[in-house]
């Protein structure tokens, strides 16, 4: 088992170059400048390209060289090969020549590159929280989540701004109408107050005791009054024109049915008379048929009598007597005979042909018109009695709605009746109250109540204007509706990523608490990741907290390994090949020797890189160079 | 029926229709993607 690698012109490595790295643990020690970083970079290129900005390509490639390729050999057999072109306009390009699409599935996302090594030096952790999340949106499922969520909300911030943009203009056009309402009303309440006022004054009373009863009288006819005037506005309001629209979108199905159905009549009359056209077709052909079986008989008959005359002919051929009447025989005359005949048996050959290809096709016609007949029978066959079913249907219910409308207006006129009353009771009591009063203020009570009586209609007039005025305004309401759905999207989407997201920290955290033997390497009690923020939370052994920026150099690295080896084999089922460069070089050898032996178990592949001093003689990279177990 | 009540977003059928647009045009997607969901919130207006 192991893998091979052949690369030309990737990064230091200039020229061709082969490699091959055996499973499990392979150690690449050499000094700087070597081609240590350039070999797992020609890796990452054939295995982890879709992680790769274009942008970055022509790090990739060896300066001044116009094309590098890298290609491996899995332990199957099974080819992979990409290349690196550069173009003087459009900089480095990557082709794929041959993608073995079990890599490219099994490892293109599953691998793990830790290569930054100077962003851990410059203390920008490789396991910090941005890092993580990355991840996590690079695991597909979250991506595709991520997006629809990320789309759905930027539409619902367009929709938010139409619908603050509808309500506004809406505001502004009832704003006016409010006011009004609002003035009628304080315009009213002084009138009544002030009519009340003169009634309530006992210099104005003739009958004091009387007064009391009639004001009660009237201030619950009043109240009766209102609530009828309520049930009318209801009913006219609400109840008929619901019923209306219900009226008229059943108006519509029925006109869609009926055009439906003449739609259908009408095709049943083209079908019809296309039926006729063909059955015309069909008795043409049979006749036809008839006819050129009827000429072929009587040719066959003139064809056999033909032929008879031929053998006639031919023995009598080379005689010169007669054999049944021993007459002279006129050979020449026999002979033009012969050829004669032999010519007309040759025609009627021809026309019998002839007269078979006819006959086919006049019968191939006639099977066309055959199935056409039957498919257009088959098609007249529908009948549009389904649709005059629910057009009777609609019509029902059409009629239904009728009642019910009737029954609305029955209601409204019986209670317009009621109102009328009460309103008559009001006007004798008011009559009374007004008789009670002394005759001087008889006449501003009844101006006043002039008045009120105006205001109050006005007042009517206008709420429901208003009212109407906020029903109409079907834009703004289809707005609302695109923003409760927008929300319900986004709202579903965000909690699917966030679940996803929560059972994946929840997974990293119970197998970080199972990690002990890797805990113990950096000197840790525990690493748990808070799933809401994503930031690790660090207990050191002596149970105090820390964060990652208060850890030396050797112990970031150390826990950035962990921290991404444990996220990448918890989220992935397996990662057939795991590449480090250079990042545990700020560890001393027993540590890094036993973290790395620790992940190896459970790799098939570990790449790592390590730097050594120079110690004067140059390593050149080759297959030498990498060990199997250092 | 509250107007939140009666807005039904069928979330089964537009994953799937999510994940065949993800499968089929990869590279479009989230231009697709807009598309689609426009279409599913202005359909709520039509039903």
């Amino acid at each position: 088992m192991s893998l091979k690698v052949e690369l030309q012109n990737i990064g230091g490595l200039r020229g061709k170059h082969s490699f091959s790295f055996k499973e499990g643990l392979n150690m690449i020690k050499s000094p700087n400048a070597t081609g240590k970083t350039s070999l797992l970079n020609a890796l990452f290129l054939l295995i982890g390209n879709e992680q790769i900005p274009k942008s970055e390509l022509e790090d990739y490639l060896t300066d001044n060289e116009v094309a590098g390729y890298v290609q491996l050999l899995d332990s199957k057999g099974k080819k992979s090969e990409i290349r690196l072109t550069r173009d003087i306009s459009k900089g480095v390009n990557l082709t794929k020549i041959d993608i073995n699409p079990d890599l490219k599935s099994d490892l293109a996302y599953f691998v793990i590159f830790l290569r930054d090594k100077s962003k851990l030096n410059q203390g920008i952790q490789m396991a910090d929280d941005i890092m993580i999340e990355n991840w996590f949106l690079e695991m597909t499922k979250v991506n595709i989540f991520h997006s629809v969520w990320v789309t759905a909300q930027e539409l619902l911030h367009q929709i938010e701004i139409n619908v603050d943009i509808l309500t506004e203009k809406q505001q502004e056009d009832i704003e006016p109408i409010e006011k009004l309402i609002q003035e009628k009303n304080n315009s009213l309440k002084d009138n009544k107050r002030r009519k009340q006022e003169i009634i309530d004054d006992p210099t104005n009373q003739k009958n004091q005791r009387r007064i009391k009863e009639l004001t009660k009288e009237l201030k619950d006819l009043n109240g009766e009054l209102r609530e009828l005037k309520y049930k009318i506005l209801d009913r006219k309001d609400k109840q008929e024109p619901e019923y209306k629209k219900k009226y008229q979108d059943i108006k519509t199905q029925i006109n869609l049915l009926q055009e439906e159905l003449k739609n259908i009549e009408s095709k049943r009359e083209v079908l019809l008379i296309e039926k006729k056209e063909w059955e015309k077709k069909l008795i043409s052909k049979s006749n036809e048929i008839k006819v050129i079986k009827k000429k072929n008989t009587e040719q066959g008959e003139t064809k056999r009598e033909v032929t008879n005359e031929i053998n006639r002919l031919e023995k009598l051929k080379d005689r010169s007597v007669c054999p049944l009447c021993d007459s002279e025989i006129n050979k020449q005359g026999n002979k033009e005979l012969l050829e004669k005949n032999k010519l007309q048996l040759k025609k009627l050959t021809d026309d019998e042909v002839k007269f078979e290809t006819k006959l086919k096709t006049s019968k191939n016609e006639m099977k066309i018109a055959q199935d056409k007949i039957k498919e257009i029978e088959q098609e007249i066959k529908y009948s549009p009695e389904a649709i005059e079913d629910d057009i009777n249907a609609n019509n029902n219910k059409l009629k239904e709605i009728e009642k019910l409308l009737n029954q609305i207006k029955n209601e409204e006129l019986e209670l317009e009746h009621k109102t009328n009353k009460i309103e008559q009771n009001i006007f004798t009591k008011e009559k009374e109250l007004k008789n009670c009063l002394n005759p001087e203020v008889q006449e501003e009570i009844e101006r006043i109540s002039y008045v009120i009586s105006d205001e109050e209609t006005e007042i009517a007039h206008l709420q429901l204007k208003k009212t109407s005025y906020l029903k109409n305004n079907l834009e703004l309401s289809k707005m609302k509706k695109r923003l409760i759905a927008a929300e319900k999207i986004t709202s579903y989407y965000r909690n699917r990523v966030e679940t996803i997201r929560k059972n994946m920290v929840k997974k990293i955290n119970n197998k970080l608490e199972k990690s002990f033997k890797l805990l113990k390497l950096a000197e840790l009690e525990r690493i748990t990741l808070d799933p809401d923020h994503f930031k690790l939370d660090i207990q050191r052994i002596d149970k105090t907290y820390t964060s990652l920026e208060k850890m030396s150099g050797a112990e970031r690295a150390l826990i950035s390994l962990i921290i991404s080896y444990i996220v990448k084999s918890t989220l992935l089922p397996k990662i057939p090949i795991f590449l480090i460069d250079e990042v545990t070089s700020e560890m001393d050898d027993t540590r890094f020797e036993d973290t790395i032996n620790s992940i190896s178990n459970e790799i098939p592949y570990l790449i790592v890189s390590r730097h050594i001093p120079f110690k004067g003689e140059k390593t050149i990279i080759s297959s030498k160079d990498i060990m199997n177990n250092f | 029926m509250s107007i939140e009540n009666s807005i039904f977003i069928d979330f089964e059928e537009l994953n799937q229709k999510i994940f065949k647009l993800f499968k089929e045009k990869k590279k479009s997607f989230v231009s697709n993607l807009e598309s689609l969901i426009k279409d599913v919130i202005n359909n709520v207006i039509k039903s």
